[in-house]
C-alpha cells in the first residue's frame, strides 16, 4: 500500500476528496501496515490518531490480518470516530462493564470475523473472568494492537495507573510479530524514554503540542465561597460549553449543585456517578458525555474521570476549581479546550484546600506496609480467601483490602493471584519496593511545586506549559492573561453571590439509610443474623453536616474538641428537623447514644435539643461494655462485632416514636444496632439524627 | 520475567493458552513439532526467525500433510493470547522451559526422544527436574499403611541425598514428597493439570519459595484434567527418575499402565512394596519383572534401587519389543 492509495482511504474516512494527510499521519500508517512496526505517536488531541489506526486497520484487514484491538480509557468511540470507521467499512465493537449483555454476541461476531476493531478499557485487563471468557478466545486473532494514552504506563508520568501496569506487563510478553501503536497527547521526554524502554524497540514520532486559540489565566481565590461565586457569575459569560474540573467527587457534586441552583445547566461527572433512570454508572456517564458533546449542558463538573480521549472539538472553556497535582495533568485537561473554535479559555483557580487534597492523594497512593503485611500474612496460611473472608481476618476497610490486592496483583511477579473468587498467595518472594514508592512520592512532590510555580509565574502561561512538556518551541503566546497584562476573564467576585455561596456551603444536610444486613456470626450476644427484620429496622435518618466541611462541619469538629456542642448547633439541628426533615410518624420523645469515654457530650446536646423541640428526654440506652472505639473498626464485620453486647436498654420504654441522637455517624452501624435494640425493647419507630457524617 | 523470542515461537506453535479451543488450530503435538524442528534445523533456521516477518517466505519447501503452512501461520498469530497467558503465569512465579533450555531434563530427552514435551511449565527450583531421583508412585486412595511407607521412602531418600519424584496428588504422592521435604530433602512433582493452583497451595508454597521443590507440567497451568494428560504425566515421572517404587497398584488404571510401560521400555528399575493384603497389581508387576522392595521402607538403600542390574530383562513378556 503506497501513500496515494492510503490517501484515497483518508478521503473516504473524512468524507472529503481534497483531504490530505497531516504531518506524520502517512508515516505512522506506513510503519504499522507495511512494516508491522511498533510505534509511539506523541501528537496533540485532534491531530487524527484515530484516522491513523482506522486506515491501518483497513489495510491490514484487506491483507487478511485479524481485527484491531484498541485499549482505551474511553467508554465508547466518539461520534466522529464512529463516522470515520463506518466510512472505511470498519465494523467497530465495544466491550466494557456497561454492556455485559452484549459480550457474547460481540465475541461471536469477532470469532465469525465480522468485527474489524474492538475497543476495550484498560481495567478490563485486570478482570480475570473477562480475560478468560472474552479476551482469551479472541486473542488468537488480533492483527494490530492500539494503546491509547500510553503515557499512563510510565510511572514517571503524572497519571500512572495500576490498570496500565497490568497492560505493560502484558505488552512486555508480546512476541515481535504483532504491530503495536501507542498514542498520547502528553508526554515529557522522560516519559517518552520510559515508555519506549518498556515497550522495547519502538519508533517514536512526535509533533508540536500548541493550541492557538486558547487563552490561559490563573486566579487565586482562597475561599470556596468566593470561587463558587466567581463560577456562578463567569460561567454564563464564557463562550459555548465547557468543563469545570474539581479534585474530588464531593466537590464535583457540590459545585454542580451550586451552579444548578444558580440556574446554570451543570451536572456532576465522576467515576461512580449514578443517574436516575440509568442502568449503571457507565451508561449514565456516556449519557453525560453525549449531553456535553451535543451542547445540551453549559458545563460538566468533572473529576479526572472525564478523561483522556474525550475529544470534543468545540470546548469553549476549561476551568479548574482547584489546582491539580501536576502541570502535565493540567495541560492534558486544559488542552481539551479550543481545538476547532477561534476562542477558548483555560482558567486555573487556586484555593486554600488544594494542597491538602493533593497531599492526601500523594500519601494514600500506596497502601501502608503494615496493611500489605497483614493481608499477605492472612493469605500465607490458606489455600485462598475471598475478600469477605480476608476482612474477617484483618481489620481493614473493604476499600483498603481491595487497594492492597490491586496493587499487589499488578506487580510482576505478583505475590497474589485471583482465581475465580479467591485470592491466593503465589510462590513468589515479596518485599514492598519502598525505594520505588519513595521515588514516586518525591516525583509527585516535585510536580506539585512545579504547578505552584505556574500559578505564580508572571511569564507567558502557554510557554510555561510547553516548556514543562519538553516542547522544543515555546514562544510567548500573546493571548494569555500574563502576555496581555490583564485578565482574559473578569477576576472580580460579587459580594452578594459570595454570601449566598457561603450559605449554600453550610447546608450540607444529608439523609442516610440504616444498614439492613448484618455480618454472619458478628452478634452472638444480641443474636442478630442475616437481614434485620423490618420491625426492628431504623427509619431513614439525617445528618446536619459533613465532618469538618466548610459549613457546620467545621464547627462540629471544633466544639467536639472543646467538649461541648454549642447552642448554634442545637438551633441548626432543631431547624433542620422541624422545617426540612419533618420525620414521620412524629417523634414523641428523645434519647441518645451514650459513651463511656465521653459520658456527657452527646447526652448534654440531646437534652438541649429535646428542650428546643419541646419533647421529653429519656436516657433509655446505657453503655454496658467498654468496647474499642467504633472508628477504629475498618470493615463491616469488625464494626458489627465491636457492638455486640456494648449497649443495654432500660426496662421501661415508651412504645411511641423516638428521635435517636448521636454526634457523628460513620459506617452507621451504631445507630442501626441501637435502633434495633430500642425497637426490640418495645419502642415505636426510631428516627436517627446526627451532627455530622464522616465520609471516608 | 519474560521468555526469549525462541521460546515465544515454540510456545505459539506447541502450547495451549487456555482450555478454550475457539477457532485456532490445534497446537503441534510433540511428534509434529519434532518433525518441524528437525526441518528448521536443516534449513539453519531458528524458531525465533518465524517471528521476524511473514512465515510463508521462510517456509518455502516445507510440506507436511498435518503441519500445513496455514496452520503454522494461524498458530504464530496467537501473540496476544500468548502475552496474556505469560503475564498471568510468569507473573505468578511460574517458569517455562523448552527442549533447547540447558536445564531441560536430559533423562526426558534421552528416553522419550521426539516425544518428549516441547515445553515444560514449572515452578520452584528449575534445576531439580534434571537432577534425577527416586520416583514414588501409587494410588491416591492408598490405605494408611501405604501412605506411611511412602512417607518413609521420602524420608529415606532425603537422608541418603536423593530427590523424590512424584505426581503431587493426594495419598502416596503427597506422603512421599512431604516426607522428603520435611526431612530437608528435595522433591519434584509432575502434575497432569492445574499447576497454577497447586503452586499456590499452602502445603507446597513454602518449599517452592525455599527452592527445595519443583512442580512441573507439560500441560498449560490452568488446564482441566484429561485422562490422556494423566497418563502422559505418569510416563514423565518414570522418565525423570533413576529408579521407581510402586507402593500400591491395581491391575488396571494409571499406576498399572505406566508401571507396565516402564517395564516394556526399560526406563528405570521398578521396585514394588510387599503388601500384606496382596494388592493384586504389586504381585503382577513383580511377575512382569519388577523387584520386591524391602518390607520396611527404612531398610531401603536408594543406591541399590538405581543400579542398572535391577533393570527388568523381560523381552519374552513383550515380544513386540524383542
Amino acid at each position: 500500500m503506497d501513500r496515494t492509495q492510503a490517501e484515497r482511504l483518508l478521503h473516504a474516512a473524512v468524507g472529503r476528496s481534497d483531504a490530505t494527510f497531516r504531518d506524520g499521519q502517512w508515516e505512522a500508517i506506513d510503519a504499522l501496515a507495511n512494516d508491522r512496526a511498533r510505534l509511539l505517536v506523541v501528537e496533540r488531541t485532534g491531530w487524527g490518531k484515530s484516522s491513523v489506526y482506522f486506515i491501518a486497520t483497513r489495510i491490514l484487514r484487506d491483507q487478511g490480518s485479524g481485527p484491531t484491538l484498541i485499549v482505551s480509557p474511553l467508554l465508547a468511540l466518539m461520534r466522529n470516530q464512529i463516522d470515520a470507521a463506518e466510512r472505511l467499512r470498519i465494523r467497530a465493537a465495544t466491550i466494557n462493564s456497561s454492556n455485559r449483555d452484549a459480550w457474547d454476541s460481540v465475541k461471536q461476531r469477532i470469532l465469525a470475523d465480522r468485527v474489524d476493531a474492538l475497543l476495550i478499557s484498560p481495567e478490563r485487563l485486570s478482570n480475570e473472568s473477562f480475560v478468560e471468557t472474552v479476551l482469551m478466545p479472541i486473542a488468537g486473532r488480533i492483527g494490530l494492537l492500539v494503546v491509547d494514552e500510553v503515557h499512563c504506563i510510565s510511572d514517571w508520568g503524572h497519571d500512572f495507573r495500576p490498570d496500565y501496569q497490568r497492560l505493560i506487563n502484558v505488552l512486555r510478553q508480546l512476541p515481535p510479530n504483532l504491530p503495536v501503536l501507542g498514542t498520547t497527547a502528553t508526554a515529557s521526554n522522560r516519559v517518552i524514554a520510559d515508555v519506549s524502554r518498556q515497550l522495547g524497540d519502538i519508533r517514536v514520532q512526535r509533533g508540536p503540542l500548541v493550541r492557538d486559540s486558547l487563552s490561559l489565566q490563573t486566579l487565586s481565590l482562597p475561599g470556596q465561597a468566593s470561587r463558587l461565586a466567581w463560577l456562578a457569575q463567569r460561567v454564563p459569560e464564557l463562550p459555548g460549553t465547557g468543563i469545570v474540573y474539581t479534585l474530588t467527587t464531593s466537590d464535583a457534586r457540590q459545585v454542580a449543585g451550586w451552579l444548578s441552583q444558580q440556574g446554570i445547566d451543570a451536572k456532576a461527572y465522576y467515576s461512580n456517578v449514578e443517574g436516575e433512570g440509568f442502568e449503571d454508572s457507565s451508561t449514565y456517564r456516556q449519557h453525560l458525555e453525549d449531553q456535553l458533546l451535543g451542547n445540551e449542558l453549559k458545563a460538566l463538573v468533572a473529576t479526572t474521570a472525564l478523561g483522556m480521549g474525550y475529544d470534543k472539538p468545540d470546548v469553549g472553556f476549561v476551568i479548574h476549581y482547584q489546582v491539580p497535582g501536576s502541570i502535565v495533568g493540567y495541560y492534558q485537561q486544559v488542552g481539551r479546550a479550543g481545538r476547532a473554535v477561534d476562542r477558548a479559555f483555560g482558567v486555573l483557580l487556586s484555593g486554600r484546600e488544594d494542597g491538602q487534597i493533593v497531599e492526601h492523594f500523594r500519601t494514600t497512593a500506596f497502601p501502608p506496609e503494615a496493611d500489605v503485611e497483614k493481608i499477605l500474612g492472612a493469605l500465607e496460611d490458606s489455600d485462598g480467601l475471598s475478600v469477605r473472608e480476608l476482612q474477617a481476618q484483618v481489620n481493614l476497610r473493604q476499600g483498603q483490602v481491595q487497594k492492597v490486592l490491586k496493587i499487589l496483583s499488578v506487580e510482576s511477579p505478583a505475590p497474589v493471584l485471583k482465581r475465580k473468587t479467591k485470592w491466593q498467595r503465589t510462590p513468589v518472594r515479596y518485599a514492598m519496593d519502598t525505594e520505588r514508592i519513595r521515588r514516586l512520592t518525591g516525583q509527585r512532590e516535585l510536580e506539585w511545586r512545579e504547578i505552584q510555580d505556574y500559578v505564580r509565574t508572571d511569564g507567558c502561561l502557554m510557554a510555561y506549559l510547553r516548556r514543562a512538556l519538553d516542547d522544543p518551541e515555546s514562544p510567548d503566546c500573546g493571548r494569555c492573561a500574563n502576555c496581555l497584562g490583564r485578565p482574559v476573564v473578569d477576576a472580580t467576585v460579587d459580594r452578594g453571590l459570595t454570601a449566598s455561596a457561603a450559605r449554600f456551603l453550610r447546608r450540607a444536610e444529608r439523609a442516610f439509610s440504616p444498614n439492613k444486613q448484618v455480618h454472619q456470626d458478628a452478634f452472638p450476644q444480641y443474636g442478630f443474623r442475616g437481614n434485620l427484620r423490618p420491625e426492628v429496622r431504623s427509619s431513614d435518618g439525617r445528618t446536619l453536616s459533613a465532618w469538618k466541611d466548610a459549613g457546620w462541619g467545621a464547627m462540629v469538629a471544633k466544639h467536639r474538641l472543646a467538649g461541648r456542642y454549642g447552642d448554634e448547633l442545637v438551633a441548626a439541628t432543631a431547624e433542620m428537623i422541624r422545617e426540612r426533615w419533618r420525620p414521620s410518624p412524629k417523634p414523641e420523645w428523645v434519647t441518645c447514644v451514650p459513651s463511656l469515654r465521653n459520658p456527657d457530650l452527646v447526652p448534654d446536646f440531646a437534652k438541649r435539643l429535646a428542650g428546643r423541640i419541646g419533647l421529653p428526654f429519656r436516657a433509655a440506652v446505657r453503655k454496658i461494655a467498654d468496647n474499642e472505639p467504633q472508628r477504629e473498626q475498618r470493615n463491616s464485620f469488625h464494626q458489627c462485632r465491636n457492638l455486640d453486647g456494648a449497649f443495654g436498654i432500660s426496662d421501661r420504654i415508651r412504645a411511641t416514636p423516638v428521635l435517636l441522637v448521636d454526634d457523628l455517624v460513620g459506617s452507621g452501624w451504631t445507630l442501626t444496632i441501637v435502633a434495633a435494640l430500642l425497637r426490640r425493647a418495645g419502642s415505636g419507630p426510631v428516627h436517627p439524627v446526627a451532627l455530622a457524617s464522616i465520609v471516608r | 520475567m519474560t521468555v526469549s523470542e525462541g521460546t515465544q515461537a515454540i510456545l505459539l506453535l506447541t502450547a495451549r493458552f487456555a482450555d478454550w479451543r475457539g477457532d485456532s488450530p490445534d497446537p503441534l503435538t510433540p511428534a509434529e513439532w519434532g518433525r518441524f524442528a528437525a526441518w528448521l534445523k536443516v534449513r539453519r533456521l531458528q524458531p525465533a526467525d518465524l517471528l521476524g516477518g511473514p512465515p510463508s517466505d521462510l517456509l518455502e519447501g516445507w510440506s507436511d500433510s498435518r503441519v500445513t503452512i496455514p496452520r503454522v501461520e494461524r498458530l504464530l498469530a496467537r501473540g496476544p493470547a500468548l502475552a496474556l497467558a505469560m503475564d498471568r503465569w510468569l507473573g505468578s512465579g511460574l517458569w517455562v522451559m523448552t527442549r533447547a533450555d540447558p536445564a531441560y531434563p536430559s533423562r526426558l530427552k534421552t528416553r522419550l526422544g521426539r516425544n518428549s514435551p516441547p515445553v515444560l511449565f514449572g515452578c520452584g527450583n528449575r534445576e531439580l527436574p534434571d537432577a534425577g531421583g527416586i520416583a514414588v508412585v501409587g494410588s491416591p486412595d492408598a490405605p494408611p499403611a501405604d501412605r506411611a511407607y511412602s512417607r518413609e521412602v521420602g524420608v529415606g531418600a532425603a537422608r541418603q541425598g536423593h530427590a523424590v519424584i512424584s505426581g503431587g496428588a493426594r495419598g502416596v504422592d503427597e506422603a512421599a514428597m512431604l516426607g522428603a521435604l520435611e526431612s530437608g530433602g528435595t522433591a519434584v512433582g509432575v502434575v497432569a493439570n492445574g499447576l497454577l493452583g497447586r503452586c499456590s497451595s499452602a502445603s507446597y508454597r513454602r518449599h517452592l519459595i525455599a527452592g527445595d521443590l519443583a512442580l512441573v507440567s507439560a500441560t498449560h497451568p490452568e488446564a482441566r484434567l484429561l485422562a490422556s494428560n494423566a497418563l502422559q504425566r505418569n510416563h514423565y515421572i518414570y522418565c525423570l527418575a533413576d529408579a521407581a517404587v510402586a507402593v500400591r497398584s491395581a491391575t488396571a488404571g494409571g499406576t498399572w499402565n505406566s508401571a507396565v510401560e516402564n517395564l516394556r521400555r526399560g526406563w528405570v528399575p521398578l521396585w514394588v512394596k510387599p503388601t500384606e493384603d496382596a494388592a493384586p497389581g504389586n504381585a503382577a508387576l513383580a511377575g512382569l519383572g519388577a523387584r520386591w522392595a524391602p518390607l520396611q521402607a527404612a531398610d531401603i538403600r536408594m543406591e541399590e534401587l538405581c543400579e542398572r542390574a535391577a533393570l527388568p530383562h523381560t523381552p519374552t513378556l513383550f515380544p513386540e519389543l524383542a
